[in-house]
C-alpha cells in the first residue's frame, strides 16, 4: 500500500478559513500526523452517526432487492423461481441475520467488515442471477450491479477502503463470470463494462470524497470543540478570577465597612467628648465668673445689709418705716445666701472634710422627706452598709440628696410615683470613664436616684447643671438648686450624671471617691428618731428655716408654734411662760442673739430650757453660753436624729 | 474708749463701720485705699485697724503685712468680698499675716462688734 501525505483543503476545496492542518493516509484515508491518535474516536464517532443510516438503507435495499422479483417474473419468467430463491432464500436471510447483528454490542467491531460481506453478497446474488439470464440471452441485469454500487459506495455508509475493495471484488466476479461462464458477447462485455466500471469509480470517488469530508467535519468538530474548551476554560479561569476579584472585593468591602463604623464610633465618640467638654468649659466659665461676680456683689451688699440694719436698730417700734427697711433687709439677705450658693457652685468654698458614711446621710434625709412628701409618692431606698465612706463635709452630702430629692418629689407632685435611693460600690474602668470623662480610675460609691416623674427632654437636660436655669415657676425657687449639687460633687472629684426622659422619669447618678472601706453600723442605719409630745418655741429669723423645723418636730410628736423675730417670739414667751418645755433659737438674729433672748426668758421663767442653732459654733463666745444658761448648741444644718435626741436629752434633765 | 482706723474704698462701707464703732463709744477714721490709711495710721496712732482687702493703689494685704511688722500690739480685722478667683484666699493669707481676725462680706454687724469688744478688752 502506497502512504503519502496530504492536506484536506485542497482535495475537498475548502474555503481558506477552514483550512485545517490535519493530514490523512491518500489511500485509507486514516488521520496521520497530530490528529492520528483521534483515528479511534473518528471510528467511533463515524460508527455511531452511522448506526441508524446503515439500519435505514438495509431496510431500503431489501425493499428494492424484493420489488425486483416483479422484474424477474416478466423479463425473464422461466428463470423466476431461481432468482426468487436467491432474492428471497439466500440474500434476504443474510440481511435480516445482519440487521439483527447490529442491535448487538459486537456490531461495531464488525460493522464495516459486514458492510462489504452485504455489498459482496448482493452483488455475487446479481452476478449469479447474471449467470443465469445470459442462458435466455438477457444481458441486462448487469445495471443491478450499479444500483448496488450506489447503495454500497454511499447509502450503507461503508467507509472508502471498504466500499471500494467490495466492488472491485464484485468487478472482478463479474468479468470472471461473464467472460468465462456466461460468455456474454463482446459487444454487450464492453458495453457493460463501460457503465459498470465508471459506475464503480465514480462510486469510489463519491465515497472518497464523502468519507474526507466527514472527516473533516470531524476535524472541524474536534476543532470547535477544543476551542469551546479552551473557551470553557477560558471562563473557567475568568470565573476563578471574578470569584477571587469578587471575593477580594467583599473582603475590601467588609474591611471598609468595619473601617467606616469604627470610624463613625470613634466620631459618635469624639462628639460626644466635645460637648462634654464643651460643657465643663461652660461651667468652668460660668464658675469663674460667677467667683468674680460675688465679689463685687458682696461689697454691694454689705452696705444695704449694714445700713438698715443699723436704722432698724435706731428706728422707734412704732414707726412706719420699720416694715419698708426690713423688706429691703429681708431681700438683701436673700441675695447674700444667693451669693453663697452661687460659690458653692463655683466651687470657692472650702469644705470641711471628714470620712463619713453615705448610707446614713441617705437613711437621714428620707426621714426627714417622708414626712414632707404628698401622698402617692414612695420612697424605695436600696442601701448597702458595705459601700465604705467617702471624705466629704456632712452637711453638703445633705444638701446634695435633698435637693435631689426635692427635685425628685417636685417631679411626681401631681401624678405620684417612686423615688428611688440606691447606694453601691462601682469600678471606674475603661468603659465608665470614657461615659463620665471626669471620673479617674479607681473604686466609686455611686448614689443613684431616680424618680417616675416627669422626666425632661435632652434640651433642658443640657442645661440643668447651670446656675439661675429653671423650670419651676418663677418664685418657686433660685434655679441654683442643681448648679450647687453640681459644685459640690465637682469639689469632692465626683461627678453627676442626667438621665431622663419625658413622662417616663429622670435618673441623677453621683459617684464619689471611696474613702475608706469601714462598714457602717446597721444599727445606725435603723436609727430611731427620738419622739416626744412637748411643746416647743422654735425661733429662727429665717422664715423657710422656721417651717422647715416646725415640719421636722411635730413629725415625731411635739407641738411647735414659730417666731420668726426675736421680739415676737419673747412677747409669745410672756403671754405663755409656762406652755413650753423648751425653746430652740436660732443664734445670729437682727436685733437680738439667741443667747440674749435665753436671758430674757430665763428672767421670765428661771427653769425654761434653750437650745441654740448655730452656724458658726466657734464665733458664739464660751462666756455668752454660760451666761445665758443655754442647755446645749446645735450645728446646722438640723439632721434630725441628733436634733431628736438632743431635745429628748435635753427636756429629760441629762 | 479706744481709736479706730477703717479702710475701705468702698466709702459707704467705710462710713458705715465709723458710725458703728462711734456709736459703740469708740473714735474712729476713715481712708479709701491702703497708702491714704498709712499716712493717717502715722498721725491718728489707731489701737484697732480695720482693713478692705481689695483696694486700688495699695491693697490690704501688703498693708496688713507692713504694719504687724512695726506694731504687734495692733488689732488687726481684715474684711473682704472674696476674691475673684480663690473665695477664701484673701482672707486666709490676711490671717496669716497677722489679722487677729477676719470676716467675709457681707458683714454680720453683731458679731463684728463682738469681735471688737473682745479684741479691745
Amino acid at each position: 500500500m502506497n502512504f503519502f501525505k496530504g492536506t484536506s483543503a485542497n482535495l475537498l476545496g475548502l474555503p481558506s478559513a477552514f483550512q485545517g492542518s490535519w493530514t490523512f493516509k491518500r489511500l485509507t484515508l486514516s488521520f496521520s500526523g497530530e490528529m492520528a491518535k483521534y483515528e479511534k474516536d473518528y471510528l467511533e464517532d463515524y460508527f455511531l452517526k452511522s448506526l441508524v443510516p446503515f439500519r435505514f438503507s438495509l431496510v431500503l435495499g431489501m425493499i428494492f432487492y424484493g420489488a425486483f422479483a416483479f422484474l424477474d417474473a416478466s423479463s425473464v419468467p422461466e428463470l423466476k423461481e431461481i432468482f426468487w430463491f436467491i432474492r428471497f432464500g439466500v440474500v434476504f436471510p443474510v440481511l435480516a441475520v445482519v440487521f439483527a447483528f447490529s442491535f448487538s454490542n459486537a456490531f461495531k467491531k464488525y460493522m464495516q467488515f459486514l458492510i462489504s460481506f452485504i455489498i459482496f453478497v448482493t452483488g455475487f446474488g446479481i452476478i449469479v442471477m447474471i449467470i443465469f439470464s445470459a442462458q435466455v440471452s438477457n444481458y441486462n441485469y448487469y445495471a443491478g450491479l450499479i444500483l448496488i454500487f450506489i447503495f454500497g459506495y454511499t447509502f450503507i455508509r461503508a467507509r472508502f477502503i471498504y466500499a471500494s475493495i467490495a466492488g472491485w471484488v464484485i468487478v472482478v466476479a463479474y468479468e470472471i463470470s461473464a467472460i468465462w461462464i456466461s460468455n456474454t458477447p463482446l459487444e454487450i462485455l464492453i458495453n457493460n463494462n463501460y457503465f459498470f466500471i465508471s459506475a464503480n469509480v465514480i462510486g469510489m470517488f463519491i465515497s472518497y470524497f464523502l468519507e474526507l469530508s466527514s472527516r473533516n467535519d470531524f476535524y472541524m468538530r474536534k476543532l470547535l470543540q477544543q476551542e469551546q474548551e479552551n473557551v470553557q476554560a477560558a471562563n473557567n479561569a475568568l470565573e476563578k478570577r471574578v470569584k477571587e476579584r469578587t471575593a477580594q472585593l467583599t473582603d475590601a468591602y467588609q474591611d471598609l465597612k468595619k473601617e467606616i463604623e469604627t470610624r463613625k464610633k470613634y466620631e459618635k465618640e469624639r462628639g460626644e467628648l466635645e460637648t462634654q467638654l464643651f460643657q465643663l468649659k461652660k461651667m468652668e466659665t460660668i464658675g469663674t465668673l460667677a467667683g468674680g461676680i460675688a465679689h463685687d456683689f458682696n461689697n454691694i451688699l454689705t452696705p444695704i445689709l449694714g445700713y438698715t440694719d443699723m436704722a432698724l436698730e435706731e428706728l422707734p417700734d412704732e414707726s412706719t418705716l420699720r416694715f419698708d427697711i426690713e423688706q429691703i433687709n429681708h431681700a438683701a439677705t436673700r441675695g447674700k445666701d444667693l451669693v453663697q450658693q452661687i460659690l458653692t457652685f463655683s466651687r470657692e468654698v472650702n469644705f470641711d472634710k471628714k470620712p463619713i458614711h453615705l448610707n446614713l446621710v441617705v437613711v437621714e434625709v428620707l426621714n426627714l422627706l417622708k414626712a414632707s412628701l404628698p401622698n402617692g409618692i414612695e420612697i424605695k431606698q436600696k442601701l448597702d452598709p458595705e459601700i465604705g465612706t467617702i471624705l466629704a463635709d456632712a452637711t453638703h452630702m445633705h444638701q446634695i440628696i435633698m435637693n435631689l430629692c426635692t427635685n425628685a418629689s417636685y417631679a411626681m407632685m401631681n401624678t405620684g410615683g417612686i423615688l428611688e435611693v440606691k447606694l453601691d460600690v462601682v469600678k471606674a474602668d475603661k468603659n465608665l470613664t470614657k461615659q463620665v470623662p471626669n471620673l479617674k480610675k479607681g473604686k466609686y460609691v455611686r448614689l443613684t436616684l431616680s424618680d417616675t416623674g416627669h422626666g425632661m427632654d435632652s434640651k433642658t437636660k443640657e442645661r440643668i447643671f447651670e446656675p439661675f436655669f429653671t423650670r419651676k415657676e418663677v418664685g418657686s425657687g433660685s434655679g441654683l438648686g442643681l448648679s450647687v449639687v453640681h459644685g459640690i460633687v465637682n469639689n469632692y472629684d465626683g461627678a453627676i450624671t442626667v438621665d431622663s426622659a419625658l413622662a417616663k422619669g429622670t435618673t441623677f447618678t453621683i459617684y464619689l471617691p471611696q474613702y475608706g472601706t469601714s462598714v457602717v453600723d446597721s444599727d445606725d442605719l435603723n436609727k430611731t428618731i427620738t419622739k416626744g409630745d412637748e411643746f416647743i418655741l422654735f425661733v429662727d429669723d429665717e422664715q423657710e428655716i422656721t417651717y422647715m423645723g416646725k415640719k421636722m418636730l411635730e413629725n415625731i410628736g411635739y407641738k411647735v408654734t414659730i417666731k420668726s423675730d426675736s421680739l415676737s417670739a419673747l412677747e409669745e414667751f410672756k403671754l405663755n411662760p409656762e406652755k413650753y418645755s423648751l425653746v430652740v433659737t436660732d443664734q445670729t438674729m437682727p436685733r437680738m442673739f439667741g443667747t440674749e433672748l435665753a436671758i430674757k426668758m430665763k428672767e421670765i421663767r428661771s427653769d425654761i430650757k434653750v437650745i441654740i442653732i448655730t452656724g458658726y459654733i466657734d464665733k458664739v463666745s464660751e462666756d455668752m453660753i454660760t451666761e445665758s444658761g443655754v442647755s446645749e448648741i446645735i450645728m446646722k444644718p438640723l439632721i434630725l436624729s441628733d436634733f431628736s435626741k438632743t431635745i429628748r436629752k435635753v427636756l429629760d434633765g441629762n | 474708749m479706744a481709736k479706730i482706723l477703717i479702710i475701705d474704698d468702698e466709702t459707704a462701707i467705710a462710713i458705715m463701720l465709723k458710725r458703728l464703732v462711734e456709736k459703740a463709744g469708740h473714735e474712729a477714721k476713715t481712708a479709701a485705699n491702703g497708702n491714704e490709711g498709712l499716712t493717717l495710721f502715722e498721725s491718728f496712732h489707731p489701737d484697732l485697724l480695720i482693713t478692705d482687702i481689695v483696694m486700688p493703689d495699695k491693697e490690704g494685704l501688703e498693708l496688713i503685712f507692713e504694719l504687724r511688722r512695726k506694731n504687734p500690739d495692733l488689732k488687726i480685722i481684715a474684711i473682704s468680698g472674696g476674691g475673684r478667683f480663690q473665695y477664701e484666699g484673701y482672707l486666709n493669707s490676711a490671717r496669716h499675716l497677722g489679722a487677729n481676725k477676719v470676716y467675709q462680706k457681707p458683714l454680720d454687724l453683731k458679731e463684728l462688734m463682738n469681735s471688737i469688744k473682745e479684741l479691745l478688752s
